[in-house]
């Protein structure tokens, strides 16, 4: 591993280590670009993950408070957790499910497909879907992405018998074990899936993908990398010329630190990207950095989410066996005579037992609740994962009364649900709840919102200045030398899970970014 | 030991389950002093004769606290605990982790017999 000195202005400042900072670590450091990596949390190893759901929880879990406010469930269930994301060396690609679906074509031009919705501040993507998608094939041949590329397909668990036979009696035809960056074989020095079940707390194979044990110690490899973990970003600094020239960060000790830097990249997801953007107001920039336009933080999307949960007669024990193998891809389709835009998956999912009772039936207690335990060797899982609408007004502040433990006002979230993403919502539950019962579920119980895993569209690329914070390739509007590399940059949410599309987006904005300095153009 | 019983009722789950519930929570409240303040009203706030009523009169009571912070504290510790204990894991049939033991793929992952199985151009191989 590379030692960067603080003074060194000609290295790229990273901040955040997960699927867009991890991978474009390693994509700048192949090239021979000097790379400093800041990284809030602390380093875990396959060795060092819990196996114990609640202090696995506690080991991986972005945990330093928020606040919450607008119509949304987790205000009530989760009022300092609006987001389960990671605070750890490889981000949340260490507590992530592995499910990489592709964003679709249509999904891309939200704007032209969707036209003027009351309400929604949707815009099409600066990017076109043939260059997009040459940038997906390279990151599912990276991933090693099932049913990709040849790769065979996850095999059926459990839990998928149950989707698969409901899906097929209603008669869904797109119905398989999803498209998992998951190795059922070893392959790229990662392991392959003991069908375990543990994907969440950590994947002690390491059959999963993460930028922990896949880029990051590739990076390292390359002697360009000086990975700085438990550095907690702060603040972004500029020139008079208003581009970047370094980053202020607590180190582990909480002494304050200051990093020059050549080109900072911000990679924090996006909660803390637009938080850390704030923070960084200055004369220059005095609504925050690259914030002329007034869109930092705003759009915030999050997925449509919720468990829908089928008790039956018989045993299931869906706790064996990987999380999200299994997938229904015929609602993902634009039909508004359904009643809404858009589109949704159904994706398997089980949670252990000590995760049940809070995460899935987040109100429950008393003899009902109870109840829906007691069958717990006889329940099958299913997730919504559906296309959310950006509004204006769903946004990250900074809170004006709380701070963090530095002293910093911590991160505020509004969302307000649109009229769009409740119809949706209704319309995956009703069809998820006709699944289990056409086999015959004893009962179907359903959660509310949960806190997001996918968070996106808060410094949101757009090809008018107006619209957004970044252009095509993720770069400040205002600021040639600032990146946005993580979920914050999506444009609008599409119904993927958001992972493979943030490789791809990092793996293009390395490319960029090294033929920019090339050029000398940064 | 009544309010974890009336949050959580599985009959015949044993009390020992209960009582580590009961611990831990007792343990929280001696390194927190507010946490002690906010247990002790809020089980006063119950009344005298909770733990010895009926179930129907504790639901009633404890309905009328939900929204409370004590209320919200004792449900999240109840579950969290309760549903963690090894005799928990028992009577629900829970495995808990299998790492160490070679996972579930040669352990019943896909031993479900009562549904058709998947054509294998939908699921994948099972790795020899």
């Amino acid at each position: 591993m590379a030692r960067i000195e603080q003074s060194d202005g000609g290295a790229v400042v990273i901040i955040g280590s997960g699927a867009g900072g991890g991978t474009l670590a390693h994509e700048l450091t192949r090239r021979g670009i000097k790379v400093v990596l800041l990284e809030a949390g602390q380093r875990q190893s396959l060795a060092s993950f819990s196996q114990n759901p609640g202090e696995a929880f506690g080991q991986l879990t972005w945990l330093d408070p928020r606040t919450q406010s607008g119509d949304w469930d987790p205000v009530k269930s989760y009022p300092t957790l609006p987001a389960w994301i990671c605070k750890t060396v490889g981000g949340t690609t260490v507590h992530w499910t592995g499910a990489t679906p592709r964003i679709r074509p249509w999904e891309i031009r939200a704007r032209s497909t969707y036209g003027d919705v009351p309400g929604a501040s949707l815009i099409d993507w600066p990017i076109s879907y043939a260059e997009l998608k040459s940038y997906y094939q390279l990151a599912e041949r990276r991933l090693l992405v099932t049913r990709r590329n040849g790769n065979p397909g996850m095999p059926a668990s459990n839990n998928f018998k149950v989707m698969y036979a409901g899906a097929k009696k209603v008669g869904y035809k797109r119905v398989h074990t999803n498209y998992m960056a998951i190795n059922t074989r070893p392959g790229d020095g990662r392991g392959f899936c003991i069908q375990q079940g543990f994907c969440v707390q950590g994947c002690k194979t390491g059959a999963k993908w993460s930028t922990l044990y896949t880029e990051i110690p590739r990076a390292e490899a390359t002697g360009n990398l000086d990975l700085r973990s438990g550095c907690m970003a702060t603040r972004i600094e500029h020139g008079d010329d208003g581009r970047v020239t370094g980053v202020v960060y607590r180190d582990s000790e909480g002494h304050e630190q200051r990093q020059k830097a050549r080109v900072v990249c911000v990679a924090g997801n996006a909660i803390e990207t637009p938080r850390l953007l704030l923070l960084s107001e200055s004369a220059k920039f005095p609504h925050g950095l690259a914030n002329s336009a007034g869109q930092v933080g705003r759009n915030y999307c999050h997925h449509i989410n919720g468990f829908i949960w089928g008790t039956f007669n018989q045993p299931v024990r869906f706790w064996r066996g990987v999380v999200l193998g299994g997938i229904v891809e015929d609602e993902t389709v634009n039909e508004p005579k359904r009643g809404f835009f858009g589109g949704y998956h159904l994706e398997l999912v089980s949670l252990d037992l000590p995760t049940l009772p809070s995460v899935g039936l987040p109100y429950g207690w008393g003899r009902d609740f109870a109840s829906i335990i007691d069958d717990y060797r006889n329940m099958a899982g299913m997730f919504i994962n559906g296309e959310d609408f950006p509004q204006a007004n769903n946004r990250i502040t900074l809170d004006p009364k709380v701070k963090d433990a530095n002293g910093l006002p911590v991160a505020h979230v509004h969302v307000d649900e649109h009229a769009n993403d409740r119809a949706m919502r209704q319309h995956a539950r009703t069809q998820g709840t006709r699944m289990y019962e056409s086999i015959g579920a004893k009962r179907v119980v359903l959660s509310p919102t949960t806190p997001a895993t996918h968070n996106m569209c808060t410094a949101r690329m757009s090809a008018n200045p107006s619209d957004g914070v970044a252009n095509a390739h993720g770069q400040a509007h205002e600021v040639p030398n600032l990146f946005i590399s993580d979920g914050s940059a999506f444009s609008t949410p599409g119904s993927a899970n958001p992972t493979l599309t943030i490789v791809a987006l990092a793996l293009r904005q390395a490319d960029y970014i090294n033929r920019q300095m090339t050029a000398r153009n940064l | 030991m009544a309010a974890t019983r009336t949050i959580a009722p599985h009959d015949k789950l044993e009390d020992a389950a209960y009582a580590i519930v009961i611990r831990a929570i007792d343990a929280a409240a001696a390194k927190d002093g507010s946490l002690r303040k906010q247990l002790e009203e809020g089980i006063a706030g119950l009344g005298a004769g909770f733990a010895k009523a009926p179930e129907s009169a504790r639901v009633e009571a404890l309905k009328r606290v939900e929204s409370s912070a004590f209320f919200q504290n004792l449900r999240g510790q109840t579950l969290l605990v309760l549903y963690s204990t090894p005799m928990a894991y028992a009577h629900f049939g829970y495995e808990g982790e299998a790492f160490s033991k070679g996972g579930y793929l040669f352990r019943g992952f896909n031993d479900l017999r009562w549904l058709p199985d998947v054509p294998l151009a939908d699921g994948g191989p099972v790795p020899a």
